[in-house]
């Protein structure tokens, strides 16, 4: 189904070209979110050395 | 139990002061009937805080700045509160949406949202900048009685009305309720979002621009300092919610009370001075342009002049040192040439990234995502992840609204966006992300309003939206919680405030030593711009590129003239590190150096420090290094002049009022200007040197 703005044709395709656009937005999102913690990697070691001191010192 | 009490008063005091004032303004205006319900008590609130400031700024520069009058001001302007609007009342009502499940998440990430930044606030300022001036500068103002005028570039001579409601709390209430409000107020930029989105969405997809503002890491940041951006943006939003409403109803009272919002960021920031034209625009280019162009004018200017009017009348340049060359200055200020081109130089390496072009401009967004951290700050204290990852939805809600898109109110909105991002990176002076915070709001609005657009045309999108805000806020929740695990060390671990600071401040033992050391007497000339609040009151800080009082500046050399300047200033003692023989001959080390060397100086003491990379995560500390603590000498130093130094006069004003601007300047006003600036030497101080 679509809406009469929809720029997804009606008919038996409409169905295919959704889920390719379905699977476009999560490829796009997928990416935009991993390059975005992948620019922040050399933080990763302080951040686990930071929660792993929070641990000790929570757990005698 | 007084004791809790009575902080927890003051806290209440300021905020009914803003709330209050808020309210008489927007009843006076007679808009307090137009704005939907979260959005008229945001505004109120907002234009509140500015009121009080103002007040505030006003009181001190008639030199009336005591604890008693700024509660009786707080009072009065709580008094406002009658004439708050009453709360059954036909008014213009935003689309009803239901409560659902996603709501009660999003208002629980609030709440924990808001539990990360109450931790922080109960902890001691640790933020540089906010140690340098933002809560330093009130400080100085409250044990003054009045407004200190200190002739120094970008934090010092500057608009303050976000200052000056951080003097007022720390007056009522102490240091931790400045830090409470100044948290506190910040939220008001997230109700601002809040109630912008309001209007082009449902609840949910509002309260998720409120969690996605209150969460990114760029508020996190400044969430419990006195940053001004936060607040900032909070003007900004609820301005361009009144000009969108002055243009819909053509109604030149809210054009006024648009004016005076964006004033209002104005006199917190000299990058206010861009939003102020591109909201202007927003609201001439209809018919009665005139009419509403004026009243937009009134409103900025009785927000902003008198901020702007103060720095005038001390330095001479309402925008010190912008003007420099263009206007003459007040004699006495020593601003030159050298210290324009230093101010330059220092800002084109140390606050610039990339090249200010126009590519650039376009590939700045690409590069704050998607690239470490750099000059921008963008990891650490960035936007996050959620603008690139909305993009294809927000692209499908355009496409969705296609045929409508240009009748859309929120165009106005995006005008002010653009405009102001280019203008400020291609003629601001520094890259840093959070220069762009006050207008992120106005792009998460736009931003969540194509969303919800293209979620409405197609509901398959639905899971993808949800994914997407999911996705963003729990990265930002977490790095929040990170950030709160600092405070929370102080706050529920039980540590001192010393260790806490020492953990978080570079070279705090400095402070400590001097603290216990040095008396009211004494006047310590330093270049660590973190200690300024924690030092004494009359501590000196010299900056090498913004202070021209004493020439610290990289190239400095000539230990003549550092004498002869530090003997104007009053100062006694130094605090420096030991000169590196293996670089040149220069630089305010090398001169502190040279006093020791000519007998001009004696060394007292010597305190370790490091330079801390980071408050929130263990990163490697830079190396260790000494401060010196030097006792000046004046009895035996061949620098000694054996007239007294006195400043050259600066060029005198040819401004055609000049001549009545000094006839109406008070005697008292110079006298207190004196006293806080100029410290004269006597030969009774020296007698009480070691």
């Amino acid at each position: 189904m679509t809406t009469p703005n929809s720029p997804v044709p009606a008919g038996k395709d409409a169905a295919t070209l959704s889920r390719t656009v379905s699977v476009l937005v999560w490829i796009w999102v997928g990416a935009a979110f991993v390059g975005h913690v992948w620019a922040l990697r050399s933080y990763a070691r302080p951040v686990l050395d930071l929660l792993s001191a929070l641990i000790r010192g929570l757990i005698p | 139990m007084i004791d809790s009490i009575t902080p927890i008063a003051g806290l209440a005091l300021v905020a009914f002061a803003s709330y209050g004032g808020g309210v008489a303004m927007l009843r006076l205006l007679g808009t307090d009937r137009i704005f939907a319900s979260v959005a008229y008590h945001t505004t109120a609130a907002t234009a509140g805080m500015g009121i009080l400031g103002i007040c505030a700024f006003g009181l001190a520069w008639a030199g009336h700045l005591t604890p008693q009058i700024l509660a009786g001001t707080c009072l009065v302007l709580s008094a406002g509160i009658v004439l708050k609007r009453p709360a059954r009342l036909s008014l213009p009502s935003v689309e009803t949406s239901p409560y659902t499940v996603w709501t009660t998440i999003l208002c629980t990430i609030i709440a924990v949202a808001f539990g990360g930044y109450i931790i922080a606030a109960l902890a001691p300022p640790a933020e540089g900048d906010t140690l340098a001036y933002h809560f330093a500068l009130p400080r100085e103002f409250l044990d003054a009685g009045t407004l200190v005028f200190h002739p120094r570039a970008v934090d010092g001579a500057i608009p303050l009305v976000q200052h000056m409601t951080y003097a007022v709390a720390l007056s009522l209430g102490g240091e931790r309720i400045m830090t409470l409000w100044a948290t506190s107020s910040n939220w008001l930029a997230a109700a601002a979002v809040f109630s912008m989105a309001r209007a082009y969405m449902q609840r949910d997809w509002a309260l998720a621009g409120a969690c996605l503002l209150l969460t990114v890491p760029a508020v996190i940041y400044s969430g419990s300092a006195g940053n001004v951006e936060v607040r900032g943006a909070a003007f900004v939003t609820t301005s361009v919610l009144a000009a969108i409403e002055a243009r819909r109803q053509d109604n030149v009272r809210l054009s006024a009370l648009a004016g005076f919002l964006a004033g209002l960021f104005a006199a917190s920031k000299y990058t206010g001075l861009m939003i102020l034209p591109l909201i202007g625009l927003v609201l001439i280019f209809r018919r009665r342009w005139f009419a509403h162009g004026i009243t937009y004018a009134c409103g900025a200017i009785l927000a902003a002049g008198p901020f702007y009017g103060w720095i005038w009348w001390n330095s001479g340049d309402p925008i010190f040192p912008m003007l420099f060359g263009i206007v003459d200055y007040r004699p006495g200020i020593p601003w030159s040439a050298d210290f324009s081109a230093a101010m330059s130089s220092m800002f084109e390496t140390t606050e610039k990234a990339v090249p200010s072009t126009v590519p650039w401009a376009l590939a700045y967004p690409f590069l704050i995502t998607f690239q470490d951290e750099g000059l921008f700050q963008s990891a650490r204290v960035g936007f996050g992840p959620f603008g690139f990852m909305a993009l294809p939805l927000v692209l499908a809600g355009l496409w969705a609204t296609r045929r409508t898109i240009w009748k859309s109110p929120l165009w106005a909105a995006i005008f002010v966006v653009v405009g102001f991002y280019f203008t400020w990176f291609l003629f601001g002076a520094a890259q840093r992300i959070r220069h762009y915070l006050p207008i992120y709001p106005l792009l998460l609005v736009c931003l969540l309003a194509a969303m919800a657009r293209a979620h409405d045309a197609w509901p398959w999108l639905r899971k993808h939206g949800i994914v997407v805000v999911g996705l963003a806020l729990a990265f930002q929740l977490s790095i929040h919680a990170v950030f709160a695990i600092n405070p929370a060390r102080y706050v529920l671990g039980g540590e001192t405030r010393d260790d806490f600071l020492r953990r978080n401040v570079n070279a705090y033992d400095a402070a400590i030593w001097i603290n216990n050391n040095l008396g009211p007497n004494d006047r310590l000339l330093h270049i660590e711009r973190q200690l300024v609040y924690y030092l004494p009151i009359h501590s000196f800080y010299a900056h090498g590129s913004l202070e021209p009082r004493v020439d610290t500046r990289l190239a400095a050399r000539d230990v003549g003239r550092f004498w002869d300047e530090m003997a104007i200033e009053g100062i006694t003692h130094v605090l420096a590190q030991p000169h590196d023989s293996r670089i040149s001959p220069v630089g305010y080390a090398y001169m502190a150096d040279r006093l020791v060397a000519l007998g001009c100086a004696h060394e007292i003491a010597r305190v370790n420090a490091l330079t801390l990379s980071s408050r929130t995560i263990v990163l490697p500390a830079g190396p260790p290094y000494v401060l010196r603590v030097l006792y000046l000498d004046r009895g035996r130093c061949p620098l000694e002049s054996s007239t007294p130094v006195k400043r050259e006069p600066a060029k005198t004003l040819n401004y055609p009022w000049s001549a009545l601007a000094a006839i109406m300047r008070k005697e008292d006003d110079r006298i207190r200007y004196l006293k806080h600036t100029a410290f004269t030497w006597t030969t009774s101080q020296r007698d009480l040197r070691r």
